[in-house]
């Protein structure tokens, strides 16, 4: 192992390292802007030098950068040489020569990575006499604040933006003295990651838009570790509170899931728990044209049980969203046998081949390290920006990878930004990407669109070339099978390969083909892993509960013999049409539903009882991948709300006169462990509420933490006892332990001297890598692999136009499909508006321009719908905005027509 | 003997001293303006709050009775939303005053803050706000900050150029 000496003290360092990364990884301070261990280094600021010797006997040495200068084995630097340290004091008061006064009235203040560095650097006075420079800001939409007085032109922001995230609307202007970033004129940043620039600007000229509005500096905010609750990738978060209210959510750093980048919908989407729609008080409605009533909880405890005792068939329908353990605490109140899983028809079925195809193995799933690392990619159908946004930025990520790879071949370390940048292509020759619409991820991946049956198609062809075992869709002409012959020979040279696909396009021939790809490798003996994109945050933990499907349910329901309904956190409005939704609520004379907003099956239930968010209340995820994921309640607020799981507990201890039942979380997770095999792994995923560290719990709030004694002085004067967190080993406490906590137990990232998020340095074993008390992951599908494939062997005929008629296929929108993310402020001024996609040819033929309203009308319903033009759709199918407020739910895919509506003309 | 004697003569002695006891509340002692007594929020020259709510007297204050919340007025000027002291926590140690970078938050000599209620010692924002600047007459934040507000554009501040044109090819 390569050694190199700072300061004349040896470090063991690995190869291929700069000194700065060398450095840090080792916990010495050393200050830099450009550098960022997500983008490399380009050398820009000048802010890292450090001296470097020829010798033991050079007491002189010369001044390097080291975020440019590769660590090699015996070489002698130091940090504290008097020279390197009055330079790096130098360029921190260049720095600040034009940097504003304004600290009190800006939002990095007290977590800045430009005031650490001064700090460090110790820069302490302003010698320089002249005026300072001003820029104009500009507006840069709902979710990124811009104030470019303070910029120290570190061009880490394009460097993101353009290179990392794929934007092309950020970029820098001007020269010299005056060069500046922004957009060409005033607008919404486009890039579905532009929140990333809060993080990644070290100073204050991107800030957090929405926080901005109610703001509290990072020492006044209460937090802790969660999990992102609005796609299936399970992205770990920070959510900040004041005041009972989530003030703003930060990455949570995660090498095998979303390293330093969160996407736009999981920063800003949280918010909702904040939204008028929230449910505070439980609902009572005696007749269903009555309008519903407060009641008190004890009122809610008594309506509820009652309804319960008198009930002839009680049933449960779970719910996607909700956490494991209240899906648990509702099938053991209502039975295994009447548990129903709450999704739409074509989600059940296609939720059960996912879990299906990802136990039975062999191909093992991807979590986004993998996807980062792979040296292949094939993504088959599915919207990832839209559907699974951290996955794309994923994939892009990827590109620098393999990029990186290819420079290490001719000796151009993977730090090198630069350099590496070259060896980018326009297009990737190993990553492919086949959807049915643009898919935003054109710019670096071979990519193309295809009508979903035809993808699938496309997918068995691939695997047929892999693995002749595997039938070739019959008909496919010569172009189509050149590009699976070609994607078939890229896969086959890969030694990790990632097969991505997903629900999305409800087409179950694609996860068919998908996994015929990723056995087909498999089977090879390359290590193919897959990847599918499912649509909700637990939908993976859900599929674990055997619930039945709800359509099953819906029969009984026809034949009135439901007469309590319990609905947890789920809105049926999203999962039936229009009219199985009336046949539910005018047979079932009781529905309850649970929630913690306003939403219609909240509406119209009998009772609606307010249950608390992920904000107030604890619980586990699944993953996409299998992952298991613990989040932890950030608040608790004064009017005390109970998580879904300890209300249903409360009419199960009744029902079932087991007046002890569950405690606490720990004892609902033993039980859930104890029933559900695959479960089994669960407890090692988690900490149980007794873990401590040196005799103390991990506190949420950090030592800074201001205002204790006034708070709550308006209202009482004797402060209140803190309170007792009876489910985590986190506390609701500035008092604590005062380290690092094990990974998934960090409530903030923080150290002396390093306020900023940067300071994710100082958790790292090696910057980059992973955490310095990293919990192994449970990931549930690791294991119980059979080594026997058997190829679906259904490949669904090509798609054939159907005249007069269009094959509807839902499209998500990142803005605006997620329900609960539309009711966030900031998302709720990004909302994309329903509409029909058309593909060019067949617009042009019915001479329907952008924005001519159209009916749609699939078995007598109908949308009213404008229409946008997608050139690439093939003729014959129509892609309609799937999950948007104010549009009824529609079963697709189907077949529907669509003529001009009458009243636009 | 004589040491006690010696003793009595200086007490007697003072007995025809001046006194230094005053009559309060009859009459009221003189406090010099850096007495550290009842907290204010003071306004700048213009009649504008000075207290941009940046957090530092609520982070510094040793016994936390400072609690704000910021919010931003349609000019782009930050204030406190609202601004609450809790007296009967408070030390007067100043250490507030001291952190303010607008030095809207000044103690100034009055002490008589005694209630009945302990509830009463809860100062709100109102309670707190004065109409004038206090004992810093000159001092305008906003003037020598970068950030551009209604009526201040970007370059209109005190040792500030024009903004940059972008577009400008003069090198």
């Amino acid at each position: 192992m390569p050694t190199i000496f700072i300061d004349d003290k040896p470090y063991f360092i690995k190869e291929g390292q700069n000194l700065l990364h060398a450095a840090l990884s080792h916990g010495l301070d050393l200050p830099y802007f450009c550098w960022h261990p997500g983008l490399g280094s380009v050398g820009a600021c000048r802010q890292c030098a450090v001296q470097h010797f020829k010798d033991a006997e050079d007491t002189k040495g010369r001044m390097v950068m080291s975020c440019m200068t590769p660590a090699t084995d015996g070489m002698r630097v130091s940090i504290e040489h008097e020279t390197c340290k009055s330079f790096r004091a130098d360029v921190s008061e260049w720095m600040m020569t034009n940097h504003p006064h304004d600290c009190p009235v800006c939002d990095e203040g007290g977590e800045c990575h430009l005031q650490d560095m001064t700090v460090m650097t110790g820069h302490n006075y302003r010698q320089f006499r002249f005026k300072k420079r001003t820029f104009n800001n500009q507006k840069l939409g709902p979710f990124v604040n811009h104030e470019m007085n303070r910029c120290i032109t570190c061009y880490r922001c394009v460097r993101y933006y353009r290179d990392v995230a794929g934007g092309t609307d950020l970029n820098s202007f001007a020269s010299s003295n005056r060069v500046y970033f922004g957009r060409n004129e005033d607008g919404t940043l486009e890039n579905e990651f532009s929140g990333n620039l809060v993080e990644v600007c070290p100073t204050g000229v991107f800030t957090d838009k929405p926080f901005k509005a109610f703001f509290n500096r990072k020492w006044d905010l209460q937090m802790a570790p969660s999990v992102c609750q609005l796609c299936s990738l399970g992205c770990n978060i920070i959510p900040g509170e004041r005041f009972e209210s989530i003030r703003r959510v930060q990455n949570r750093y995660n090498h095998e899931i979303n390293d330093y980048f969160l996407c736009d919908k999981g920063r800003f989407g949280h918010s909702f728990v904040n939204s008028k729609e929230r449910l505070f008080v439980s609902m009572w409605r005696q007749k269903a044209k009555d309008v519903a009533s407060e009641i008190s909880q004890e009122e809610t405890f008594q309506s509820a049980t009652k309804l319960l005792s008198s009930s002839k068939r009680t049933v449960g329908i779970g719910s996607p969203r909700a956490s494991l353990e209240a899906n648990f605490a509702l099938r053991t109140l209502v039975g295994e046998d009447n548990f129903y899983d709450g999704l739409s028809r074509h989600d059940s079925v296609l939720l059960s081949k996912v879990k299906q195809i990802v136990q039975r193995g062999p191909a093992l799933t991807a979590s986004l390290q993998n996807v980062k690392e792979a040296d292949a990619i094939l993504v088959l159908g599915e919207d990832l920006i839209n559907t699974a946004p951290r996955l794309a930025l994923a994939i892009r990520q990827n590109v620098i990878h393999m990029a990186q790879k290819k420079a290490a071949a001719v000796g151009i370390a993977a730090w090198n930004d630069l350099a590496v940048r070259n060896f980018v292509r326009e297009k990737s020759d190993t990553v492919f990407v086949v959807t049915a619409s643009k898919n935003k991820l054109e710019d670096v991946a071979a990519s193309f669109q295809l009508h979903p049956d035809n993808i699938a198609c496309l997918g068995y062809a691939i695997a047929h070339e892999l693995n002749s075992e595997v039938e070739l869709p019959k008909g496919m002409d010569a172009d189509l099978l050149a590009k699976a012959r070609l994607i078939a020979a890229v896969l086959r040279e890969a030694k990790n390969p990632v097969i991505i696909s997903g629900t999305s396009l409800y087409t179950e021939a694609l996860l068919d083909a998908s996994a015929n790809v990723a056995w087909a490798l498999c089977r090879q003996g390359s290590s193919a892993r897959i990847c599918y994109a499912l649509p909700e945050a637990n939908s993976m933990g859900l599929s674990l509960m055997n619930a039945k499907p709800l359509s099953l349910l819906m029969e009984e329901i026809v034949a009135s013999k439901v007469s309590v309904a319990i609905v947890l956190e789920n809105d049926l409005s999203r999962r039936l049409s229009s009219e199985n939704l009336g046949i539910f609520f005018k047979n079932i004379p009781s529905v309850i539903a649970l929630d913690s907003f306003q939403q219609q099956t909240v509406r119209q239930s009998k009772l609606a009882v307010a249950t608390c968010s992920f904000s107030e209340g604890t619980g586990t995820f699944v993953n996409n991948e299998g992952r298991v994921q613990r989040y932890y309640s950030v608040f608790e607020r004064k009017e005390k709300i109970l998580e879904s799981w300890r209300i249903l507990r409360d009419w199960i201890r009744k029902s079932k006169k087991k007046a002890s039942l569950w405690k606490n979380l720990d004892e609902i997770t033993d039980d859930m462990c104890r029933e559900i095999d695959t479960l089994s792994a669960f407890d090692q995923a988690i900490y149980r509420a007794s873990f401590q560290i040196d005799g103390q719990k991990i506190p949420r709030e950090t030592n800074g933490y201001s205002g204790r004694t006034a708070m709550v002085a308006n209202l009482t004067m004797h402060e209140p006892k803190p309170l007792v967190d009876v489910d985590s080993p986190l506390a609701h406490s500035m008092e604590g332990y005062e380290g690092q906590p094990p990974s998934s137990l960090i409530p903030f990232f923080w150290e002396p001297g390093w306020n900023s998020v940067q300071s994710v340095n100082k958790y790292q074993k090696e910057i980059g890598g992973e955490l310095k008390n990293q919990q192994p992951a449970v990931r549930l599908f690791d294991k119980q692999k059979s080594k026997k494939i058997v190829f679906f062997q259904r490949p669904p005929s090509l798609f054939k136009q159907q005249s007069g008629k269009w094959q509807i296929f839902p499209r998500y929108f990142i803005f605006g499909s997620e329900e609960r993310a539309a009711l966030s402020l900031a998302i709720s001024e990004h909302l994309s508006v329903p509409c029909i996609g058309i593909g060019h040819e067949d617009a042009q033929k019915q001479k329907w321009l952008p924005g001519s309203m159209v009916n749609v009308e699939i078995d007598s319903k109908k949308w009213r719908l404008p229409v946008v033009i997608h050139p690439e759709l093939e003729s014959g199918m129509a892609l309609m905005a799937h999950g948007l407020a104010g549009m009824d739910y529609a079963e697709l895919p189907s077949y529907a027509c669509i003529r001009l509506s009458e009243s636009a003309t | 003997m004589f040491s006690i004697l010696k003793g009595l003569w200086i007490v007697f002695k003072h007995g025809f001293r001046k006194r230094e006891t005053v009559l309060y509340p009859e009459e009221r002692p003189i406090l010099s303006p850096r007495y550290r007594g009842r907290i204010v929020l003071t306004r700048d020259p213009d009649g504008g709050e000075r207290c941009v709510a940046c957090y530092l007297c609520s982070a510094v204050c040793p016994v936390d009775c400072i609690v704000i919340q910021a919010t931003e007025d349609e000019n782009g000027r930050r204030y406190p939303k609202s601004f609450r002291i809790n007296f009967s926590r408070c030390i007067y140690c100043g250490l507030c005053e001291e952190a303010c970078p607008t030095t809207a938050i000044q103690l100034t000599p009055d002490f008589e803050m005694a209630e009945y209620d302990r509830k009463n010692m809860v100062y709100e924002k109102e309670d707190l706000l004065i109409a004038g600047p206090g004992k810093n007459h000159e001092y305008n934040f906003y003037k020598v900050a970068g950030l551009a507000i209604k009526g201040k554009e970007k370059g209109q501040g005190i040792e500030e150029n024009e903004p940059v044109d972008i577009r400008s090819l003069m090198p």
